[in-house]
């Protein structure tokens, strides 16, 4: 299945039919095989014979194989110029077709079965956030080449004011006809030692939380001489291992490279995950700097991307990561070069009037907002600080909220939205009157601007 | 010390920030008000019901189960005058470029949903909204954190409504 030939499609009909690799639905279907294999050997072993009627059985299982060669047989895909088809199912026929244009992004995963064979599956997303199709299993060399064609297809549109037009035209130019495939060498920007990971996830404010609980229980036990407090620590061991563990599987070797079409991010201990940040989707990034964290001069950098998935739970964290620890000031340029603007930290922000201390005092010293031509600044957080930065021209809408405790004193909250992501840029207690013109400005000032340029 | 961008619009230094300057408000039709204080009654009849049976039932508590009974008729007095507040906040205006949402009198919310980034405009009005022939405008962009919509117009209103939202939204659109 690793066809390497170029191929040129005169039509988007004329794209050659492909078919996913032949092992696929043994890697879908793999913990279920493996399941019903160690239950069989363990009546086996344990003397007892197989006692399921074994005509039943073989039936059962040859049934199974042959659906599932079926349906790998019925289940084509073919790249075009301007779409990617992909059919599908033995008895209702289902076709689909996707729009390259509209791919926002193409993620390759591969999860730890997969990655022991090999294999890879590809993700391909579109505009409102969800996995529009996936073509598991491939090869990874084949699926690396087809992702490569996707984006390229899917760039080939002209885009006003996008930045990742311009260095893919000088790509084409080096490397020769459009028509041969080719994977752009990434140039790596930032990797993350397993060390210095292991050791930021284990200070975040969360693993911390726990340590302190740990040597509480332990220090009240020892001074009591009661010894039942140890058996907490069991839990608090199994709850520091899961807080800690998770990042540092999900971003274990992190590397963060520049490709011709925008950032891509490589991570995983387990599983492999890899994916792009295409630039101009890019709608906010977020700097996130936990309490130990800012004495050590560190800080996590997230972005929100227009079409990446985005289900608020830990993947989706992880997905949304542009580099999980880093030099605060590195962060910053990084910040800058995924956003394509000013630098925020040249943006002059301010806190709210002082009265705002009656209704936030342990957050008012944290409390910023500013905004310049580019974009909108905000920071707040006591305990996980953040900075949110949002360019002025992908702001969706705006609203102002006010309590009644805020109207007397005269404050409001300005609230900006974005596409599902991690960036929330938020404004609590200005002044009111500064709440109402941002609001009525920011949103009104991107829209006309965006269109112009169309 | 002013925080806001190098541009300023005409007016907007009223200490108000629901008060858009050149806003002529827009309101919802009272028929919300009836709808919701139907609401509140009938509400208040069904625990009011319960109140009285046990007053029966249970003689030897009935100065709980009466103070229970004033209790309810104060509530749903109470929920009468709020529903007529509520109602009577709501507001939207469509200015050049954008369409402005107010609602609420103690908690209140302001909404700036610029024409260009609506992705969808529905109207939607549930069974009960259709027996008063009212219908709720919903905006969704691609942020859903926006949660501009404007319940109470009747169907004509809020049909127009939407077709001029969206005849605006594609002569404007900005997308992502």
């Amino acid at each position: 299945m690793t066809d390497g030939e170029p191929e040129v499609p005169a039509d988007e009909d004329e794209g050659r039919l492909q078919r996913v690799h032949p092992l696929s639905p043994l890697l879908r279907g793999g913990l279920v095989v493996v399941a019903i294999g160690v239950a069989a050997a363990r009546q086996l072993v344990e003397g007892q014979g197989v006692n399921w009627p074994l005509p039943a059985v073989a039936a059962v299982v040859a049934a199974v194989v042959a659906w599932a060669a079926l349906s790998w047989w019925t289940t084509r895909f073919r790249l075009g110029t301007h779409t990617l088809r992909i059919e599908s199912g033995v008895l209702a026929r289902r076709s689909r077709r996707i729009r390259l244009d509209r791919v926002q992004a193409v993620e390759l995963q591969q999860p730890f079965l997969a990655r022991l064979f090999g294999m890879a599956e590809l993700q391909i997303e579109t505009a409102g956030g969800g996995t529009e199709a996936a073509l598991a299993f491939l090869t990874h060399a084949h699926a690396l080449e087809l992702r490569g064609e996707l984006l390229e297809r899917a760039g080939a549109r002209p885009r006003p004011g996008t930045s990742g037009s311009a260095p893919e035209a000088v790509v084409d130019a080096e490397g020769g006809p459009a028509a041969a495939p080719r994977v752009a060498w990434p140039t790596v920007l930032h990797r993350v030692p397993p060390g210095l990971l292991l050791v930021s996830q284990l200070v975040r404010t969360g693993p911390l939380a726990v340590i302190a609980g740990t040597a509480i229980t332990v220090a009240v036990t020892v001074l009591l001489g009661e010894p039942l407090g140890l058996a907490l620590l069991v839990p608090m061991g199994i709850a520091l291992i899961g807080a800690v563990g998770n990042g540092f599987v999900a971003q274990y070797d992190f590397m963060l490279s520049r490709t011709a079409r925008g950032l891509a991010v490589r991570a995983g201990l387990l599983a492999l995950r890899s994916q792009s940040i295409p630039v101009d989707r890019v709608q906010g990034v977020v700097v996130v700097e936990p309490l130990v964290w800012r004495w050590l001069g560190w800080c996590e950098v997230q972005v929100t991307v227009a079409g990446v998935r985005n289900r608020g739970d830990d993947e989706a964290r992880y997905t949304s990561t542009l580099v999980p620890v880093i030099d605060r000031d590195a962060g910053a340029r990084l910040a800058v070069d995924a956003l394509g603007t000013a630098d925020p930290g040249a943006t002059p922000w301010h806190q709210p009037p002082r009265r705002a201390r009656w209704l936030d005092p342990f957050g008012w010293p944290v409390l910023r907002l500013g905004t310049d031509a580019g974009q909108v600044v905000t920071r707040r957080g006591v305990l996980v600080r953040r900075t949110d930065v949002v360019p002025r021209h992908k702001v969706q809408s705006c609203a102002v909220t006010q309590g009644p405790l805020q109207r007397h004193l005269g404050l409001a909250t300005l609230h900006v939205h974005l596409p599902a992501g991690p960036v929330a840029a938020a404004g609590p207690h200005r002044e009111a009157h500064e709440a109402g013109e941002l609001a009525l400005l920011l949103p009104t000032e991107a829209a006309p601007l965006a269109g112009g340029a169309v | 010390m002013r925080v806001g961008p190098p541009r300023t619009l005409a007016g907007v230094s009223t200490a108000d920030p629901f008060r858009v300057p050149g806003a002529d408000w827009e309101r919802v039709s009272p028929r919300l008000a009836v709808l919701r204080r139907g609401a509140v009654l009938g509400t208040a009849l069904l625990v009011l019901v319960v109140a009285v049976l046990l007053w029966v039932l249970d003689p030897d508590r009935r100065t709980w189960w009466t103070v229970l009974a004033v209790a309810i008729v104060l509530a749903s007095g109470w929920g009468w005058w709020l529903v007529g507040r509520q109602v009577a906040a709501w507001g939207f205006v469509e200015r050049e470029h954008d369409l402005v949402v107010v609602r609420g009198r103690f908690w209140r919310r302001l909404d700036v949903v610029p024409y260009g980034r609506m992705q969808l405009v529905d109207v939607t009005a549930g069974p009960i909204e259709r027996a008063a022939g009212i219908a709720t405008v919903r905006m969704h962009t691609a942020s859903p954190s926006s949660h501009a919509h404007v319940p109470g117009l009747t169907p004509p209103v809020a049909q127009r409504l939407r077709d001029r939202l969206s005849e605006r939204g594609e002569d404007q659109a900005a997308g992502l």
